[in-house]
């Protein structure tokens, strides 16, 4: 679903992403994970068509994402680690624009915003300006957008920053279920166990490489993921 | 601390000299010179224009030993001006601020980053200061011979006049922010009452110069005059001419009033800088309809212009000013058209003359309308969303150059045709003012849109650095002024040898095809750029 090859991002003379390679399977929930300035909200802008890069290939569900941008962004989503929203909007008219965005028809676009602003409690809020929003309402709202064309390929950068406990289990779940239906979701996280207990997949990326990665139980053993991460962390100092 | 404070303040205000937002680079010391040199140049043009100007009123005047008069004329230029070029920033850079709610939760006394917000608008009430009064105020000291102590007080003009524009530009910043915040953020309306205000003390402004009109008149009557509706600009006047006690007067009165506004400004700071709940939750959920991808982008850009005050202000006064004016020429045609031929005198081809000077300032107004220009700077840090959207670059571009140029059309085409048929023009003379009008306006929407992306900024603190305070805006009006002198200046000189309507279809052509190969731009290279802001 998410083909990475040999990604090289450089800004000025830093190497930020170098040579990363990873591959995201449909039905796979994929984490991403390294300490701060490694390379993952660069790697994920560039893997949602939002940075230009300067070597390798990125291809979504088989679109170059330099060649077929239009076609690899319809097939996916992406959450960012700060949902600048426009803040001009109410909830539900930033919802209807990417509607239109993604030509949902309107009684689909309805059936959906109704299900996902219930599941996450957004829905007496909709009709407010997004500029009146706290933190985690913009994360919800924004994970509503993402939900809301239903792709193939979900992008996350720190999705659970910000959202409630509650909302937090229901994004656990609604991730879930997304692979679970033949959706992969790519993201990145700092929380360790939650990746620990969702994930399928985990890729561990320091100073822009990527130095370890496989299914969860390849990567961690008979270890924690914390305890592996520690110890990766440790040796490549 | 507040040195810190001004000096980041400053450097927001000077980021586009010094730093390449595009790139993400410093720029090199040749280009910040070229930028500056640039700066000077405009300011130099605008400084040798004022400069006539006081030449003219300095021969009326000064024969009449009214040199008190000359200054205060002059001081009302110069706060005209400097009022108009800062109102707006006051209330978008001291109350809009991205970082106001960092500053306030750091150990920092109100009143400092109040003080620290005023330079930036101090700053450039300078500007606008010094390109008024140097011109007049050299013209004056070179041409009659005047004492130490009066070139002194005339230089301390700066000075006070600086402050004085200051102390109006914020208390227009903080009527907008109370009238903002009594109006639940309701922008349009906000826009509306702001323009109103502003009207109203231009309607001041020129009432005091009509007195000047009478004192000239009835020079006899100074005096009496003076007693009833002595002002500041009248002590203005004679403290440049010399009168000490007139300068002591305007000292205290100026210090005064910027000393009151400022414990205003500290009251009512962190109310005002705070945001408000504007509307209440709803469950009634309103759902759109359905729209193609690229009439969402255009309603997006639309929406945005219309729901942000400092939007509208800074960048769309024309929607209002234009049909206020062709109203007030479909009211008083008569008058104004027999002030027009009066003014012209009895030139072979008159009406050819009115018709082309009258389309040119229609779009001498439009050109403060750049709705295009910061759009895309004004995605902000928001640019992901609409980078990681299934659109291409091209259509999101598309849709910001139609945004603005729909906006503008409308208030143009209807000037156009009040003006149009104000002058009893024919078919063709309607059709070549429209199309000079109009085919201007898509000019602007797509000069702005390469002045835009080549100047792309999207990680302002302050929106009015993109809206107002940047030197692309500077520059974008500064090239359509000069481009309609030009096309007035150029069928004067040369004794309107076609007819008025075959002239503006010409320009019309050439306006076409300079957008043209403007729009081949930024398809091509300009798609480039913005991809990889």
């Amino acid at each position: 679903m998410l083909k990475i090859e040999g990604l090289v991002k450089t800004y000025g003379d830093v190497r930020a992403v170098d040579g990363l390679t990873l591959n995201v399977e449909p039905g796979e929930l994929y984490a991403f994970i390294g300490h701060n300035g490694a390379g993952k909200t660069t790697t994920i802008k560039c893997a949602a068509g939002i940075l230009t890069f300067d070597g390798g290939t990125i291809e979504v569900a088989g679109h170059d994402i330099r060649r077929e941008p239009v076609q690899a962004k319809k097939l996916m989503a992406y959450i960012p680690d700060d949902p600048n929203i426009y803040g001009y909007m109410t909830g539900m008219q930033y919802l209807g624009f990417l509607s239109d965005i993604f030509e949902i028809d309107e009684k689909t676009r309805k059936e959906r915003i109704e299900k996902f602003a219930e599941l996450l409690s957004l829905k007496a809020a909709l009709m407010m300006p997004v500029n009146e929003y706290s933190h985690g309402m913009k994360q919800k709202l924004a994970v509503i957008g993402a939900f809301i064309h239903e792709p193939k390929l979900i992008i996350m950068d720190e999705p659970f920053v910000g959202l409630d406990p509650v909302a937090a289990f229901t994004l656990k779940g609604l991730m879930r279920e997304h692979c679970d239906s033949g959706g992969a979701i790519f993201f990145s996280t700092h929380v360790l166990d939650v990746a620990e207990k969702l994930c399928d997949r985990v890729a561990i990326i320091k100073e822009g490489r990527l130095v370890k990665t496989g299914s969860m139980e390849e990567v961690r053993g008979d270890k924690s993921l914390e305890s592996v991460f520690l110890e990766l962390e440790d040796k490549n100092a | 601390m507040l040195k810190a404070l001004v000096k980041k303040q400053l450097k927001e205000l000077f980021r586009g000299y010094f730093y390449d937002a595009r790139k993400n680079r410093m720029k090199t010391p040749g280009e910040t010179l070229m930028r500056f040199l640039w700066f000077a140049a405009i300011m130099a043009y605008l400084g040798y224009n004022f400069y006539n100007l006081s030449g003219s009123m300095y021969g009326v005047f000064i024969p009449q030993s009214m040199d008190w008069v000359y200054f205060s004329l002059m001081s009302m230029i110069a706060c005209a001006l400097g009022t108009f070029g800062s109102a707006f920033n006051t209330f978008e850079g001291m109350y809009k601020a991205q970082d106001n709610d960092l500053l306030l939760s750091l150990p920092i006394p109100a009143y400092r980053i109040i003080l620290s917000r005023l330079t930036g608008v101090a700053f450039l009430s300078l500007l606008y200061t010094m390109v008024v009064w140097l011109p007049a105020a050299g013209l004056y000291i070179i041409r009659r011979p005047a004492g130490i102590s009066q070139i002194v007080m005339i230089l301390l003009m700066i000075v006070i006049l600086t402050l004085l524009v200051t102390v109006i530009s914020s208390a227009f910043g903080f009527l907008i922010a109370v009238i903002s915040k009594r109006l639940k953020n309701q922008s349009v309306l906000t826009a509306v009452i702001a323009v109103v205000l502003f009207a109203l003390y231009y309607f001041v402004v020129i009432r005091l110069s009509d007195s000047f009109d009478t004192i000239y008149e009835h020079s006899d009557e100074v005096s009496h005059f003076l007693l009833r509706f002595g002002n500041i600009f009248v002590l203005i006047g004679k403290a440049s001419a010399g009168d000490v006690s007139s300068f002591i007067i305007l000292t205290v009165i100026v210090i005064f009033m910027s000393a009151i506004l400022f414990l205003i400004l500290h009251g009512t700071f962190k109310g005002l800088a705070q945001g408000t709940a504007s509307r209440k939750r709803s469950k009634a959920l309103r759902y759109g309809k359905k729209r193609s991808p690229f009439t969402a982008l255009v309603m997006k850009e639309t929406g945005y212009f219309f729901s942000d005050a400092s939007y509208m202000l800074d960048c769309g006064l024309g929607v209002i000013i234009l049909p206020v004016l062709a109203v007030l020429l479909a009211v008083y045609r008569k008058r104004i058209l027999e002030l027009i031929y009066a003014l012209l005198g009895d030139l072979p081809g008159l009406e050819g003359y009115v018709v082309v000077i009258l389309s040119a300032l229609i779009c001498l107004v439009m050109s403060g309308n750049m709705i295009t220009m910061p759009s895309v700077s004004l995605e902000g840090r928001s640019i992901y969303l609409i980078r990681s959207c299934p659109v291409d670059s091209k259509t999101i571009l598309n849709a910001k150059m139609l945004s603005g140029i729909s906006i503008n059309s409308v208030p143009v085409t209807v000037s156009s045709l009040v003006m149009a048929l104000s002058l009893k023009l024919g078919f063709f003379g309607v059709l070549s003012v429209l199309l000079f009008t109009l085919s201007f306006t898509v000019f602007m929407g797509v000069s702005g849109m390469v002045m835009g992306i080549r100047n792309a900024n999207v990680g302002w603190v302050t929106k009015e650095a993109v809206l107002r305070q940047n030197f692309t805006a500077f520059s974008g009006f500064f090239v359509y002024m000069i481009i309609m002198t030009a096309v007035a200046g150029l069928y004067i000189l040369t004794g309107a040898a076609v007819p008025g309507p075959a002239y503006l279809t010409a320009f019309s052509v050439l306006m076409v095809i300079a957008s043209f190969f403007l729009s081949k731009w930024v398809y091509g290279k300009g798609k480039e750029l913005f991809e990889m802001l």
